[in-house]
């Protein structure tokens, strides 16, 4: 997979954050989604500029790993393994973060339990959350996906 | 498309709920059972995705404002 590709389907759902903060349109978010589903890469730098928050924190990964930010490895170290912690500590934004905002912001990794339509019924840890299947349409009860926010991301089983 | 603040449930139509943001209302799904009206949720992609606890409500409108 291009790393713009795997950078935008990891990143976009968290978009809805950035919409609210006035920083991106809702003609943007639309585009950023459309992008993700259809796999298409999008320019460097427009997605440096509205995830640059992301960056900042994928920057000092690569320098730690002696790549580039746009290294596949640097990006999967970031959303699969550093990236919740640095949830838990409240990213970027100043003020006390609320539970419910961080574990929806946090990629976890849960088991389709139901596929209504276009929508998956995910269960991780002890509670369920339903989640769009647009960015893996082929998904199925019994697979193991992540998930950001209200998207199934990827199938790891 | 979506608001990244819980929005309140103030009606609901078999499995299609109103979602009162204070200054506009949008139409969502209710996918999963267990949501009814004055709950607070967040919205995405037109489907109702998550319940906010009342007491977190307030956090969110600051830090999000």
């Amino acid at each position: 997979m291009k790393p713009e590709v795997f950078f935008l389907k990891y990143s976009f759902p968290c978009a809805l954050i950035c919409q609210q903060m006035g920083e991106i349109d809702e003609a943007e978010v639309k585009e950023l989604e459309d992008a993700a589903t259809t796999s298409v890469p999008l320019p460097r730098e427009k997605l440096e500029r509205i995830f640059f928050r992301a960056f900042k924190r994928i920057d000092s990964i690569a320098e730690e790993l002696g790549r580039d930010r746009w290294d596949l490895d640097v990006l999967e170290e970031f959303f699969l393994k550093r990236h919740n912690e640095i949830v838990e500590k409240g990213f970027e934004i100043s003020g006390k973060v609320p539970r419910t905002l961080k574990e929806l912001c946090k990629v976890h990794v849960a088991e389709i339990v139901e596929k209504k339509g276009d929508v998956l019924i995910v269960k991780f840890g002890n509670k369920t959350r339903p989640v769009h299947n647009k960015l893996v349409p082929e998904a199925k009860v019994g697979d193991l996906v992540t998930i950001h926010y209200g998207y199934a991301v990827e199938i790891v089983s | 498309m979506c608001l990244a603040i819980p929005g309140k449930i103030v009606e609901i139509n078999g499995d299609m709920a109103i979602v009162d943001y204070g200054s506009e209302k949008r139409e969502a799904k209710i996918v999963e059972e267990g949501y009814g009206l004055g709950d607070f949720v967040i919205v995405q992609g037109k489907i109702v995705i998550e319940k906010v606890p009342e007491e977190e409500v307030k956090q969110w409108l600051e830090l999000l404002k």
